[in-house]
């Protein structure tokens, strides 16, 4: 598919109605979502795919329509899901399509080390996994880090986690590639494809400015084979 | 939900459980929506499954007759198998039930096709 009809596409996705703070929810813009998506492509089609912290659905619905095989939007936000859900029915309203989408609620354990949540079967399964994870700004410093290193157990090796972080961050990561198998439990290499302004809208009342406006990484790394301990 | 994120899912979130696998299905409402079928996704997913938890599924939602109890020894080659394991894990759709923990009888409800398994904080480890 093409990048210009694919964000013409993910337009019709809708945001948050009430965005919660704590959950540092804001939706991902289609522009930034087809982004991601298009350079994802060629790895989603036939392939099976996690959004790890779904929210609205844009990039789980994406996948969708870029052919994955199976898409799995785990959130612990029902209010979310829900409206990931009609999104996905203004794509897909007819019952018979095929439907390769299914939503978990659920939160998984991300900082906490190694232990186990209810998707840790899933682990080394999803060939691809596609986030917006938290930026980790509001009293939860260190969860984009930590969504990172669930969403590297989530893929098999050889797969893929495409997600967006902070530019700001970009040396930190650098600096935990270098001893992966440590931070990570497996090799992993990684690189920024490109660099986003992200375009934070006055979700928020504390937000004093208008909108906010934040340099991104978009970044792809890759679980290297033959290093799986999961 | 389909029957494959059943067969993925457990409760071992909750404390003093030991494996909170499989999580025991009760199905209200079942749906089977079309899926497009590739043989080689099938087969390379399989590895990946619990097809003694897969069968039981079926059985107790009402698809009995669904798949094999036995899982097919050159299902690569076998179109017909892996049709069957397709339809069963991605086309056959609990849209409202329960599932339960094997150990602690919590319950994980499923509503409109989601499964809830959010804990407390005081159910945690």
């Amino acid at each position: 598919m093409k990048l210009k009809e694919l964000e013409s596409w993910l337009t019709r996705c809708e945001g948050f109605k009430k965005p919660k703070v704590k959950l540092e929810q804001y939706a991902t813009s289609s522009h930034v979502a087809a982004r991601m998506l298009y350079a994802a492509q060629e790895n989603i089609e036939g392939a099976s795919v996690c959004d790890l912290g779904s929210g609205c659905g844009i990039l789980s619905i994406g996948s969708v329509l870029l052919g994955a095989q199976y898409v799995c939007g785990i959130e612990v936000d029902l209010d979310a899901i829900n409206i990931a859900l009609e999104n996905y029915d203004e794509f897909f309203d007819e019952d018979d399509e095929p439907s390769p989408l299914d939503f978990i609620n659920a939160e998984l354990t991300i900082s906490e080390g190694d232990n186990e949540d209810c998707c840790s079967r899933f682990n080394s399964t999803f060939d691809v996994v596609v986030m917006n994870p938290p930026f980790g700004t509001k009293n939860n410093a260190g969860i984009d880090y930590a969504f990172l290193q669930r969403a590297l157990k989530l893929v098999h090796p050889g797969g893929r986690v495409y997600t967006l972080h902070k530019s700001s961050t970009r040396d930190f990561f650098k600096k935990k590639l270098t001893k992966s198998i440590e931070e990570f439990g497996c090799a992993v290499k990684g690189e920024v494809l490109a660099e986003v302004r992200y375009e934070l809208p006055k979700t928020y009342k504390f937000h004093k400015e208008k909108t906010l406006d934040i340099a991104v990484d978009f970044w792809c790394f890759q679980k290297q084979l033959g290093s799986d301990t999961n | 939900m389909k029957l494959f994120t059943h067969n993925m899912l457990t409760s071992k979130m909750i404390k003093n459980v030991k494996v909170g696998y499989p999580l025991k299905l009760n199905a209200a409402e079942v749906k089977v929506t079309p899926s497009e079928f590739r043989s080689t996704y099938v087969s390379r997913m399989l590895p990946k499954i619990d097809w003694g938890v897969l069968y039981e599924a079926t059985q107790s939602i009402g698809h009995a007759e669904a798949i094999p109890s036995s899982i097919s020894d050159d299902y690569e080659k076998n179109e017909d198998f892996l049709r069957k394991a397709h339809h069963a894990l991605f086309e056959i759709e609990v849209i409202n039930g329960e599932m339960i923990c094997p150990e602690t009888g919590r319950k994980f409800p499923i509503k409109d096709g989601i499964p809830n398994m959010l804990v407390n904080e005081d159910e945690v480890n």
